[in-house]
C-alpha cells in the first residue's frame, strides 16, 4: 500500500514536473506576451523526437558494437529495427550511468534547440495574424505534425514510436520513478527560477508592454516583432524540454500521444492558476496534473477505491469532462486565475524603494519628514 | 508498375464524386460555423459536437424505427432538432454569460474548446459506460442510384449532400441579404448596442442564430453518417476542415460552400493520384486541407473566395 501511495506520488510529481514546464512556457507566451500558442503541443512533439531520436541513435552507436549486435535497416531509421529494441534493452550491460547520462543531458539540450528551431517557422504567422486566428494555425500545423509522423516511418518510426529508451536511472535500484521525479523537478526548478528571472526583468516588462498595447510598445522603442518572436523562441524551448523529459519519463515516443487534448490541458492550467502568474501556473499545472493522475483506474486501484466496472471505463473520458467545465467555471467567474496577475518586481523598483529608505534615514524617519 | 488505364480513369470518377460529397458536406458544416461567426464573432470549437450529437440523435431515432422513408425523415427532424437544441443551450449556459462578462475572442474560443471537450468526452464517457456501440450509422439505406465502371458509383447520400448544401447556402445567403431577420442579424454583428436602441430584439437574434446554425451542423450530421459510420469523435476530427472551408470561404456563405467543396475534391483527388502513381500513403491526404488552411491563413486571412462581398459591392 505504501509503495503503491509512493508510486502515485512519483507520478504526479512528475507529471506536475511535465505539465509545470510546459504551463510555464504557455505562460510565458499567452500570459505575458498574449500570444495564444494553440499549437504547444507541436513543440512539445518536436522537442520529444528531436531527443528520442538523438537518445536512440546514441545508444545504437555506443552500445551496438559493443554488443555484437548488427542493425540493418533498409529504408527506415535504425532505431526502428527489432535489433534496435535488442540492444535498447541490453544497453545497460554496457553503458555506464555517465554515458547515460550524458545521452540524457545531449537529448534534453538537442530537444530545447529543436523547439526553439521550430518557433522560428511558427512565429511567421504569430506576426502576421490576429488572436483567434492564430490559435487556429497553430492548432493546425500541430495536427499536420501528428498526422504526418503517424503516417511516416520517419522521424519516429510511424505509429509504432521508438520504444524502450533507456532510462538515465538504468543501474539504479529500488526507486527509479522516485529518482526521475526528482529528476523532473530540477529541471521545473530551474524553469521556474529561469521564467521568475526572465519576466521580472525590463524583458519581462516589455513583453507586458507588447501584450496591452502594441502601438504603445512601438512608440516607446520596443521592436514588437523581435520581443515577440524572442518570447516564442523561449517558450518553445522550454517546451521541448518538457517533452524530452516526457519521453525518458515513459521510455518511448509515440505520435499519438501528442494529441490536441495535451494543449487544452496546458491551457486550462495556466487559465486556472491565473495567467501571467508564474506561481499560479505551476499551482494549475500541480491541479490538472493531480487530476489527471487520480482519474485512472490504475491509481484508483493503488489507493483501494473501487467503482463500478462501466465508471472505471468512462474514467479516461470524464477527467476531461471535469477538464472543461473547470474551465468554463474559471473563465466565467474568476477570468484573471486562483492567483491574479501581480505588479513585477523588477530590480528598478527594488533599487528606488532602497535609495528612498535610505534617503528617509539620512533625514530622519517618518515619511514626509523631510518637508517640514 | 504499370497503372491500367481504366483503374485510373473510374478510380478518378470515383473519387470525383467522393470529393464532391466529402466537400459539400465540409461546406455544408462550415456554413453553421459561418452564420455563429458573422453574428457573435466566436471561432465555435464546440460547432463539431452539435454535428456529433445530431449524428447520434439520428442513428437512437431511426434505429426504434422499421427503416424506409419514415426512419429517414424522423432521422433527418431528430438530428436537426437535437442540433439546433445542443447549439442553443451551449449558447444559454456558456457563451451568452461570458459575453455578458466582457469575454474577448480569444477567451470565447477557449471556452468554445472547454463545450467541446464536455460535450465530446461526455457522449463518448456515456458510450463507454452503457456499453453503447462507438460506431453509429442510422438505420436508413444508402441506396445505389448509378453505378459507372463498376468502381465509382453514385449513391442517394452524393445527391442528398450536394443538393442539401446548394440549398442551403442559397437560402442562407437570401436570409441574410433579402429579409429583415438577416438584416437584423448583421446589425446585431456589427453593433448590438446600436442595434438594440434601433428596436431590435439581439436576445431573439442571438437564440435565432444559435438555433439555425445547430440545425444546419444537424443536418450535416444527419448527411454525414447516412453515407460515413460516426463515432463520438467524427465531428472534431472534421473540425479543422470545417474551419479550413469557413475561413478559406471568408465567413461568407458562397465563398464557405466553394472552399468546402474545393478541400473535398482536393483531398478526395489528390489523394487518389498520390496513391496511384507517387505510392505515397492516402494517410497523408487530410495533411492536403491542412496545408490548404495554414496557408491561407498566413497569406490571405481575410479568405479566398468572397463572392458574397464582390456581390454587394456590385448592387451598391
Amino acid at each position: 500500500m505504501a509503495t503503491e501511495l509512493e508510486g502515485i506520488l512519483a507520478q504526479w510529481l512528475t507529471y506536475f514536473a511535465i505539465y509545470g514546464i510546459m504551463a510555464l512556457s504557455f505562460n510565458i507566451e499567452y500570459g505575458f506576451t498574449g500570444i495564444p500558442n494553440f499549437g504547444k503541443v507541436l513543440f512539445v512533439a518536436v522537442g520529444a523526437y528531436a531527443a528520442g531520436v538523438l537518445a536512440s541513435t546514441l545508444v545504437l552507436m555506443l552500445a551496438a558494437p559493443a554488443l555484437g549486435v548488427e542493425v540493418v535497416a533498409s529504408g527506415e531509421p535504425s532505431y526502428c529495427t527489432a535489433a534496435a529494441k535488442v540492444v535498447f534493452s541490453q544497453a545497460g550491460q554496457v553503458l555506464s550511468t555517465t554515458t547515460l547520462f550524458a545521452i540524457f543531458l545531449a537529448a534534453v539540450l538537442a530537444a530545447a534547440v529543436a523547439g526553439a528551431a521550430t518557433s522560428i517557422v511558427a512565429s511567421f504567422p504569430a506576426l502576421r495574424l490576429r488572436e483567434d486566428f492564430l490559435a487556429i494555425t497553430l492548432l493546425a500545423a500541430g495536427e499536420i505534425l501528428r498526422l504526418v509522423t503517424w503516417t511516416s516511418v520517419w522521424p519516429v518510426c510511424s505509429f509504432n514510436g521508438i520504444s524502450g529508451i533507456p532510462s538515465p536511472f538504468t543501474h539504479f535500484l529500488g526507486r527509479v520513478d522516485v529518482l526521475y521525479a526528482g529528476l523532473s523537478l530540477l529541471f521545473l526548478l530551474a524553469a521556474w527560477f529561469y521564467t521568475e528571472y526572465a519576466t521580472n526583468s525590463p524583458w519581462g516588462r516589455a513583453l507586458k508592454a507588447v501584450r496591452d498595447d502594441e502601438v504603445a510598445a512601438e512608440v516607446y522603442g520596443y521592436n514588437v516583432a523581435s520581443i515577440r518572436m524572442q518570447s516564442l523562441l523561449v517558450g518553445s524551448a522550454l517546451a521541448g524540454i518538457a517533452g524530452a523529459l516526457l519521453v525518458f519519463y515513459s521510455g518511448n515516443v509515440n505520435a499519438g500521444t501528442f494529441r490536441p487534448d495535451m494543449t487544452f490541458e496546458v491551457i486550462a492550467a495556466v487559465i486556472l492558476g491565473g495567467a501571467a502568474n508564474n506561481l499560479g501556473t505551476l499551482l494549475g499545472a500541480a491541479v490538472i496534473s493531480a487530476l489527471l493522475i487520480l482519474m485512472n483506474p490504475s491509481s484508483l486501484d493503488a489507493l483501494g477505491v473501487t467503482l463500478p466496472q462501466g465508471l472505471l471505463n468512462a474514467l479516461p473520458y470524464l477527467k476531461y469532462v471535469i477538464l472543461g467545465i473547470v474551465i468554463l467555471l474559471v473563465l466565467m467567474y474568476r477570468p484573471q486565475g486562483v492567483i491574479p496577475e501581480g505588479p513585477l518586481k523588477t530590480p528598478i523598483v527594488e533599487k528606488t524603494r532602497r535609495k528612498l529608505r535610505e534617503y528617509l534615514a539620512r533625514v530622519g524617519g517618518q515619511p514626509g519628514a523631510g518637508r517640514q | 508498375m504499370v497503372v491500367n488505364a481504366a483503374v485510373v480513369l473510374y478510380g478518378t470518377i470515383g473519387s470525383l464524386l467522393d470529393g464532391l460529397l466529402l466537400g459539400s458536406l465540409y461546406g455544408l458544416m462550415a456554413l453553421g460555423l459561418t452564420l455563429i461567426f458573422r453574428v457573435t464573432k466566436i471561432a465555435n470549437f464546440a460547432y463539431a459536437e452539435y454535428i456529433t450529437y445530431a449524428g447520434y440523435a439520428a442513428f437512437a431515432v431511426s434505429s426504434m424505427l422499421a427503416g424506409g422513408v419514415t426512419a429517414f425523415i424522423a432521422g433527418l427532424v431528430a438530428a436537426m432538432a437535437v442540433g439546433a437544441v445542443a447549439s442553443l443551450f451551449s449558447d444559454e449556459l456558456a457563451f451568452k454569460p461570458l459575453w455578458h462578462r466582457g469575454a474577448d475572442s480569444l477567451t470565447l474560443l477557449v471556452a468554445s474548446m472547454g463545450v467541446g471537450f464536455v460535450m465530446r468526452y461526455s457522449l463518448l464517457g456515456a458510450a463507454v459506460f452503457a456499453n453503447w456501440p462507438l460506431q453509429v450509422q442510422p438505420n436508413v439505406a444508402n441506396p445505389v442510384l448509378a453505378t459507372i465502371g463498376g468502381l465509382a458509383y453514385v449513391s442517394g447520400a452524393h445527391v442528398a449532400a450536394v443538393v442539401a448544401a446548394i440549398v442551403t447556402a442559397v437560402g442562407m445567403h437570401i436570409l441574410f441579404t433579402k429579409t429583415r431577420t438577416g438584416k437584423a442579424m448583421r446589425a446585431t454583428a456589427s453593433n448590438p448596442v446600436l442595434a438594440r436602441i434601433s428596436g431590435i430584439n439581439i436576445y431573439y437574434i442571438r437564440r435565432l442564430t444559435w438555433l439555425l446554425a445547430g440545425a444546419i451542423g444537424g443536418l450535416a450530421g444527419f448527411l454525414y453518417s447516412y453515407y460515413n459510420p460516426l463515432n463520438p469523435e467524427s465531428g472534431w476530427q472534421m473540425l479543422l476542415w470545417i474551419f479550413a472551408a469557413a475561413i478559406m470561404g471568408g465567413f461568407t456563405f458562397y465563398g464557405a460552400l466553394l472552399s468546402g467543396i474545393i478541400l473535398g475534391l482536393a483531398e478526395a483527388v489528390m489523394g487518389f493520384y498520390m496513391s496511384t502513381f507517387l505510392h505515397i500513403s492516402t494517410a497523408y491526404s487530410p495533411v492536403i486541407a491542412l496545408i490548404a488552411l495554414v496557408l491561407v491563413l498566413l497569406f490571405r486571412p481575410e479568405g479566398v473566395i468572397r463572392l458574397e462581398t464582390h456581390m454587394l459591392r456590385r448592387r451598391v
